[in-house]
């Protein structure tokens, strides 16, 4: 006993919680001593009965200790009240006699140790209690951090739930960018759709009058997806409109000139400094005249062009905006037929084509104008397009359309 | 197929390979590998083997446009592209990566062709001699022996 007490000063501090569990009221007394002095705060209960109420409570207890031979207590009732309870507490059991068919059943039934009267081995009874007080440890450890889990997960939840909803938002707005669908004037329809691969699109298409007899348009698919790409797109927007007011504020004529608008993009996403660039399309068709002028920057698939004698590719090279300062663009003017519908996609629609290749793909899509190509809603359908539930990319698509 | 990264060097010439279906969600790992060859004082080439690859997505090509940009500032050269496949070779044009590139569009399956090798200009003979050696020791590297590729190999899932 003298050595459990001078240990008992080195325990003090991590002391836990004990039930000390006995009929016999000297020998609970002598076990509740003995387990303070071994650094446990005991809970002394005299009854099976009243030890089993008191761990319905659930009391956060480092050990049970118990005497085996005691009255109330039979091997039936226990097995069934502990695994009623749950209980997570180590046992430790004590009895009289030593006997092994008694000490393999607590053994098997969850017992942690087994110790016989006399208690002489006190730094074994020790050692029993410190393994039983280190394993509650871990045990409440680990309800610890799972609370946690569960709490950083609620957190979580919560802040994707604002993204999303800043997400949502930001979809809004851009949608609201995208000009009226259909615009008519006179022959001419101007109409657009746009399906983005996340709520935001990196892919961009506007068309407005200028002046009385000019539409300037453009498709724009800048690299990437989502929010960084998106506000890219307002730049490109922004940079338009901005160029169609400078018109009349100014007399500034650079929005009549697809090549001037792409030097002028290149130079504003450079300048914007987060790597993005833009592959884009810039059209203006002068109504009166019907002629259209226009520039390709790096855009894939190339606009189509579709009419009686059939379909076509409208050539251009050009640099993706954004990338480099010295960029060149080419300016093309063609006269369009009578007849008509000008297609330009963003590249997201090659995705969707069955072919591997780059090559094929272009064919394919060509193909699929020469084929139907009668009106939008037509290809639409054709290519797939309307059967897109999660794109791989944003899609865009801008159609101009003349009838005679 | 997916799309993988890889990436060796061989007495200060280096090579990016691209294979399968290149997507770069994440694109700090290539940026990292960058700056480490931009630190490299024994650097004196780079080039770029597309001829595996099946797509590149825009991230990668804007990644590979500032990489030519920053070797041109730097050193004064544009590194080269080897690419066969008519697709890629189509995609890199229509974005007019030869103004930034030396695209070179024969196969290069036979790097006993390889004569010369753009890089940092006014290296001295035996110095060229040593990068020539030096990226036929790269592409020589075939899938079997990949492992020499180990500066950086990135495989990275569609989406």
């Amino acid at each position: 006993m003298s050595t459990a007490i001078s240990r008992k000063k080195v325990h003090m501090e991590s002391s836990g919680t004990a039930l000390v569990v006995d009929h016999d009221e000297t020998r609970v007394t002598a076990l509740a001593t003995l387990v303070k002095e071994l650094g446990f705060e005991p809970v002394v209960h005299t009854t099976a009965v009243g030890a089993r109420e008191f761990l319905h409570q659930r009391p956060d207890l480092d050990v049970i200790v118990c005497e085996l031979d005691m009255e109330g207590l039979t091997w039936d009732t226990a097995r069934r009240s502990l695994p009623e309870l749950d209980v997570q507490i180590p046992i430790i059991l004590i009895s009289d006699e030593a006997r092994a068919d008694a000490m393999m059943t607590a053994l098997r039934w969850g017992a942690s140790d087994f110790f016989v009267r006399p208690l002489d081995d006190i730094e074994a009874l020790e050692r029993s209690l410190g393994r039983c007080r280190r394993q509650r440890q871990v045990r409440r450890e680990l309800e610890q951090s799972r609370h946690s889990l569960e709490a950083a997960n609620t957190e979580l939840r919560g802040t994707i739930k604002v993204l999303e909803q800043d997400q949502q938002a930001g979809r809004q707005v851009q949608m609201r960018m995208l000009p009226s669908t259909p615009m008519v004037l006179g022959d001419y329809v101007f109409s657009h759709t746009v399906i983005p691969s996340l709520y935001l699109s990196g892919d961009f298409t506007d068309y407005f009058t200028v002046g009385d007899r000019h539409v300037t348009f453009f498709m724009a698919d800048v690299s990437g997806h989502g929010s960084s790409s998106a506000f890219a797109t307002v730049l490109l927007k922004n940079l338009f409109a901005r160029k169609r007011s400078d018109l009349l504020r100014k007399n500034d004529e650079t929005i009549y000139s697809p090549v001037a608008m792409l030097k002028r993009a290149n130079l504003e996403l450079m300048d914007l400094e987060v790597g993005k660039f833009a592959t884009m399309v810039v059209g203006v068709i002068d109504t009166e005249a019907n002629t259209l002028r226009y520039s390709v920057a790096g855009h894939l698939p190339q606009p189509v062009l579709v009419c009686r004698e059939g379909a076509r590719y409208l050539r251009g090279e050009g640099s993706a905006v954004g990338i480099m300062e010295d960029a060149h663009y080419e300016e093309h003017l063609i006269d369009l037929p009578d007849s008509f519908m000008l297609a330009l996609f963003s590249d997201g629609i090659l995705e969707i084509l069955p072919p591997k290749n780059l090559i094929e793909k272009e064919k394919y899509f060509i193909g699929v104008f020469e084929e139907t190509a009668d009106s939008p809603e037509e290809l639409v359908t054709r290519l797939g397009l309307d059967r897109v539930e999660t794109a791989p990319d944003d899609i865009a698509a801008l159609f101009i359309s003349k009838r005679d | 197929m997916d799309g993988r990264i890889l990436a060796a060097s061989h007495d200060g010439a280096y090579v990016i390979r691209m294979t399968g279906d290149v997507r770069l969600t994440l694109c700090t790992t290539i940026d990292e590998y960058f700056q480490k060859m931009f630190a490299d004082p024994g650097f004196t080439s780079v080039w770029v083997d597309l001829c595996e690859a099946e797509g590149i997505d825009s991230t990668t090509l804007g990644l590979l446009a500032k990489l030519a940009i920053k070797v041109q500032d730097k050193y004064g050269f544009q590194p080269a592209i080897f690419s066969c496949e008519p697709g890629i070779n189509r995609l890199l044009k229509s974005m007019g990566f030869q103004r930034l590139f030396d695209l070179r569009e024969e196969s290069c399956a036979s790097p006993e062709n390889i004569h010369e090798i753009p890089q940092v200009t006014g290296s001295e003979d035996s110095v060229k001699d040593k990068v020539i050696e030096a990226h036929r020791v790269l592409m020589g590297l075939s899938e079997e022996n990949q492992a020499r590729f180990k500066d950086l190999i990135v495989a990275l899932e569609r989406g």
